[in-house]
């Protein structure tokens, strides 16, 4: 036992002195942080990101290929508001890795730059469904949101690794500018739809519709995470029918078979849409996305 | 404003003044030429006055525009988009610290399976109350209480020490030995209503579990690939038991490859030593292997595991050794949303008596209707030491209330 104890230590003090490297680790859960991670960072960063943008958020699996990449990290990036609950706190737990725990100044939560929506009153339970505690963490649909973290970002960066706040800084407000104006491009660019009635499979697009636009009608799912019953699309459709929805939106790992059925009971069309980064081989890139976004939805209200 | 007032009042007051000085008898040409003047002097006057009020009303404008701050929120947003209100309801403890979660377990079982008629043909057969909290910034404790049959036990307490120098993690108390995957998994994450029968015939109904410590570190391998090591105290009933001082050991290897993003293969080998009931060593082995399958776009979530385990005992007793084997694999197969279908195949060396040997099977359908119950239908048939074969059908309901959501992968 005692000698287990020293061996431990032994190799602990050589492990510490190798960890030293030029460049910020960064590892980001979600793909659209990564994108923004290296946009920030540049040359002063590696970015490394867990999930991809094809699969659905709420259901990362806690595979222990991630504690690799976690095991190094400088920064870790999370979306924050119990987004990824079902998956990070083990990996956390095994990665042997003390500066990205929570509480420590590399678990860097990004919902803190960001003014979270739907954030419920009085508490919740799973009456609800698979509801989310804390308002609604899908944010980074809204480029603003993103222009907030970027400038976020580079105050983390730069008190990280100092010797190039000037940098960091400097692209910080490049890529906030950037985002601001791909906002514009996006608002301009979906003009002709705005104030359309839709219908959409899970709260991901919220901050989306709210700043372009769109009035949500219903969703698909009767409640958060809840799949749809015979019932519950029945007044789906009923609904559809009454506000004349022309148009439902689906993410792109939801079950598109359901949404295609309730579209030929009603007459709506489906816009099957990437909702990450890397969702969809022309969204490889944030701006990518907002604009296969748009155009999805262009395409599917064009008919 | 009052200002303004009293200062156009005046001025009329002035005028009506300047008119009551004018002197008797005035020519018609001094009296136009007066009237001129006043008019002159009236015009001047309102004129100052107009400016003086304009400056005025301008300085009122800008202290009213200061006061309503510019950097309001713009009521753009509210006006723009709708979604539907979300629910509220009672503050719920579940969100409170410790996170605590009760995971209760049913069971109703029927048929001629010794196993199964040993217990009770309905029965509640745990109740698994978990509560985890950060300890402090150093450590987070993780406390699995299970009550059975009336008994409240540890099926594990312990703090996770996550990042100590040189990456290393560490646990410290009472868990499940790192020793093969299935021996580690609490009874709600078992892939069918029992245990494999290779664990409960070579390992006992507790499995490999005990106090002690437990370390862990990443090897700078191209692959993700770790190993663990513990000591414990070298308390189990079937396999360890020797003196207060003879310590148990584990090691194991993990490794993990990622096939694909949508398929990963996992294999172990653990390697487990310690001293048994008559003084002399047992050793165990356990190769572990793991295919996953699972379309990361998939909205119909349909997924597919296999493992398999093979288990290797040395007993050495008081008349030499006893060498046993058992192994189990099985498949659970996800359909559609929610539906499992699974099949398991069995076999077990009794330690006590390689020569004899327990084999059968297990299929199961499974259904969640979230991600937080569970009811499931297995149907099991196995041999008893070549004595024929005995079945059971086993109905299981479990739940899960609290925020117990993160499994072990
Ligand atoms: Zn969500």
């Amino acid at each position: 036992m005692k000698r287990t104890i020293m061996a431990a230590l032994i190799i602990a003090g050589t492990a510490i002195s190798a960890t030293a490297s030029g460049k910020l680790n960064v590892v980001s859960v979600y793909p659209d942080y990564g994108w923004l991670a290296s946009q920030v960072g540049g040359d002063h960063v590696t970015v490394s990101v867990l999930a991809k943008g094809t699969q659905d958020p709420h259901f990362v699996d806690a595979k222990p290929s991630f504690l690799v990449a976690l095991h190094k990290a400088d920064l870790l990036l999370v979306n924050g508001l119990q987004l990824e609950v079902g998956f990070l706190p083990p990996l956390l737990q095994q990665c042997g890795n003390a500066k990205i725990q929570p509480g420590a100044p590399g678990y860097v939560d990004l919902s803190t730059f960001v003014k979270p929506i739907e954030v419920p009153v009085g508490g919740v339970d799973r009456s609800m469904g698979d509801i989310h505690p804390y308002g609604n963490p899908h944010y980074h649909l809204d480029p603003r949101n993103m222009a907030a973290i970027a400038r976020g970002l580079a105050g983390v960066f730069a008190a990280a690794d100092p010797s190039h706040a000037a940098d960091f800084d400097k692209s910080g407000a490049a890529v906030s500018a950037q985002l601001l104006s791909l906002d514009a491009e996006v608002a301009h660019d979906l003009a002709p739809i705005k104030g359309a009635p839709v219908v959409a499979y899970h709260a991901t697009l919220d901050y989306f519709f709210l700043h372009y636009g769109f009035n949500v009608v219903g969703f698909v799912e009767p409640k958060p995470g809840i799949k749809p019953s015979p019932v519950s699309l029945m007044e789906l459709e009923k609904s559809i029918r009454d506000k004349g929805v022309k148009l439902l939106i689906v993410e792109n790992y939801e079950d598109v078979k359901i949404a295609d059925k309730v579209a030929r009971d009603t007459g709506a069309r489906v816009a099957v849409i990437p909702s990450y980064t890397g969702g969809a081989p022309d969204a490889q890139t944030y701006p990518a996305l907002m604009r296969a976004i748009v155009h999805d939805l262009l395409e599917a209200s064009r008919g | 404003m009052k200002s303004v007032k009293f200062i156009a009042c005046s001025a009329f007051i002035y005028a009506l003044g300047a008119r009551a000085q004018t002197p008797a008898a005035p020519t018609p040409e001094d009296l136009q030429k007066q009237i001129q003047a006043l008019q002159q002097q009236m015009q001047q006057m309102m004129q100052g006055y107009q400016s003086q009020i304009k400056t005025l009303q301008e300085q009122i404008d800008a202290l009213k525009a200061a006061q309503s701050p510019a950097a309001a929120p713009a009521p753009e947003e509210a006006a723009q988009g709708s979604v539907p209100p979300i629910p509220s309801a009672p503050p719920s403890p579940a969100l409170q610290n410790p996170a605590i979660s009760v995971l209760p377990d049913f069971t109703y079982s029927s048929g001629n399976d010794p196993y199964w008629k040993s217990q009770n043909a309905f029965q509640v057969r745990e109740v698994e109350l978990a509560l985890s909290a950060a300890i402090d910034p150093y450590a987070t404790a993780n406390v699995y209480l299970s009550l059975e049959n009336g008994h409240l036990n540890a099926e594990e307490a312990y703090a996770m020490f996550p990042g100590l120098p040189g990456g290393f993690s560490m646990k410290v108390g009472k868990f499940y030995a790192d020793f093969g995957k299935q021996n580690a998994m609490h009874t709600h994450m078992w892939f069918q209503a029992d245990q494999p029968l290779a664990l409960r015939t070579m390992l006992g109904d507790e499995g490999l579990n005990d106090v002690g410590v437990s370390v862990n570190h990443l090897l700078p391998t191209p692959w993700m690939s770790d190993l663990t090591v513990e000591v414990t105290g070298g308390r189990n009933a079937d396999v360890f038991g020797g003196a207060r001082s003879d310590l148990a050991y584990n090691v194991a290897w993990r490794n993990f490859w990622d096939l694909t993003d949508n398929a990963n293969l996992e294999a172990q080998l653990s390697l487990a030593g310690g001293k048994n009931a008559t003084g002399h060593g047992t050793g165990l082995g356990n190769l572990s292997v793991t295919y996953r399958y699972k379309p990361l776009s998939s909205g119909t979530r349909a997924s597919f595991l296999w493992r398999t385990e093979v288990i290797r005992e040395n007993y050495r007793g008081m008349d030499g050794i006893n060498r046993s084997t058992g192994a189990f694999s099985y498949v659970d197969w996800q359909f559609t949303r929610g539906w499992f279908a699974g099949l398991r195949a069995d076999y077990a060396e009794h330690p006590s008596d390689p020569r004899m040997h327990d084999k059968g099977g297990a299929l199961t359908l499974t259904f969640f209707p979230s991600e937080f119950q569970k009811f499931r239908l297995q149907y099991e048939r196995i041999d008893y030491a070549g004595l024929g074969p005995r079945n059971a059908l086993v109905f299981e309901y479990g739940f899960a209330i609290g925020p117990h959501g993160a499994h072990p992968f």
